[in-house]
């Protein structure tokens, strides 16, 4: 992966798949917002500038093994409210076997362990108060 | 057939960000039981039936302690059980670590300048019985600790 400069505007909206393992009762886990210990703590994000969040959701569940059941968002802003850089961090075929222009990171890298978690947390507060940004038509069998 | 509008799903989405979950403990697990290896994007193990068992032990005591509402309890990664409640002021969860022994509370206010609050408790009768202590006082309480 190829890290670029650090994200500045504000407002820019990040977006983030919800894998359907993180939903309860319709509730999303603020684990949806931690990166995981392969990920040395570099959060994937798509920067909803590159590619909105309905392409975004049908260009992951078309990745292998990769399943969502909507995207919810975050801002540069809150990210940085948090001490969290955000950047732009386009992926290739040839080093990361997935081409991918959209692609960022949240860098929880500079931050220990520890305080992962919380910061997760506090993402995750910002994104349930935003919404889902998208969510593929739901159908249920009518009562 | 009946298409749920996205405007439905939103209210539903405000609704399960503050409410308790409706699902039982029993329940809840049983959804965690139905993972497969690699259940979060090809990683993430699926939970054995002794782990499973363990953790509704330990919930259900904590619960039956009274005055904690029930929380959504999700799997992670790391094959702990994560139990999360919503409070306007602050977020609070429980995690259950793999072995079932040991449970980390981690309370994040959401207002004001109150430090995070770290605790980590046995999970046997002793232990589940002081942090039931805590998170009733932390669930109930309008502002910090």
């Amino acid at each position: 992966v190829r890290i670029l400069d650090a994200l500045t505007d504000e407002k820019e909206l990040l977006l983030r798949q919800v894998n359907p393992s993180f939903i309860r009762a319709g509730r999303p886990s603020s684990k949806v917002f931690e990166p995981k210990a392969k990920d040395e703590g570099k959060l994937s994000i798509v920067l909803e500038r590159k590619r909105q969040a309905q392409a975004a959701y049908e260009f992951f569940i078309k990745i292998p093994k990769c399943r969502s059941v909507g995207i919810l968002a975050i801002s540069v802003g809150d990210c940085l409210s948090e001490e969290l850089p955000a950047h732009h961090a386009p992926l290739s075929e040839a080093e990361d076997g997935l081409e991918d222009d959209a692609h960022g990171i949240i860098d929880f890298s500079q931050t220990e362990a520890e305080f992962h978690e919380e910061k997760a947390i506090a993402l995750h507060r910002a994104a349930m108060a935003r919404g889902y940004v998208f969510q593929p038509v739901v159908t249920k069998a009518a009562e | 057939l009946e298409v749920a509008s996205i405007s439905m799903l939103q209210q539903d989405l405000e609704m399960a960000a503050t409410a308790p979950c409706p699902l039982a403990i029993s329940v809840q697990l049983a959804d965690i039981a139905r993972l497969e290896d690699g259940w979060l994007d090809g990683e993430g193990a699926a939970y054995a039936p002794h782990v499973l068992a363990r953790a509704r032990e330990v919930f259900e005591s904590l619960l039956s302690l009274g005055g904690i509402a029930m929380p959504y309890v999700y799997p992670t990664p790391e094959g702990e059980f994560r139990a999360e409640w919503n409070h306007p002021d602050r977020d609070v969860v429980v995690t259950l670590n793999a072995p079932g022994r040991r449970l980390r509370l981690l309370a994040v206010e959401s207002v004001g300048n109150i430090p995070t609050r770290r605790e980590s408790f046995d999970a046997d009768q002793a232990g589940v019985k002081m942090l039931a202590s805590t998170l009733e006082a932390l669930l109930k309480a309008e502002v910090g600790p």
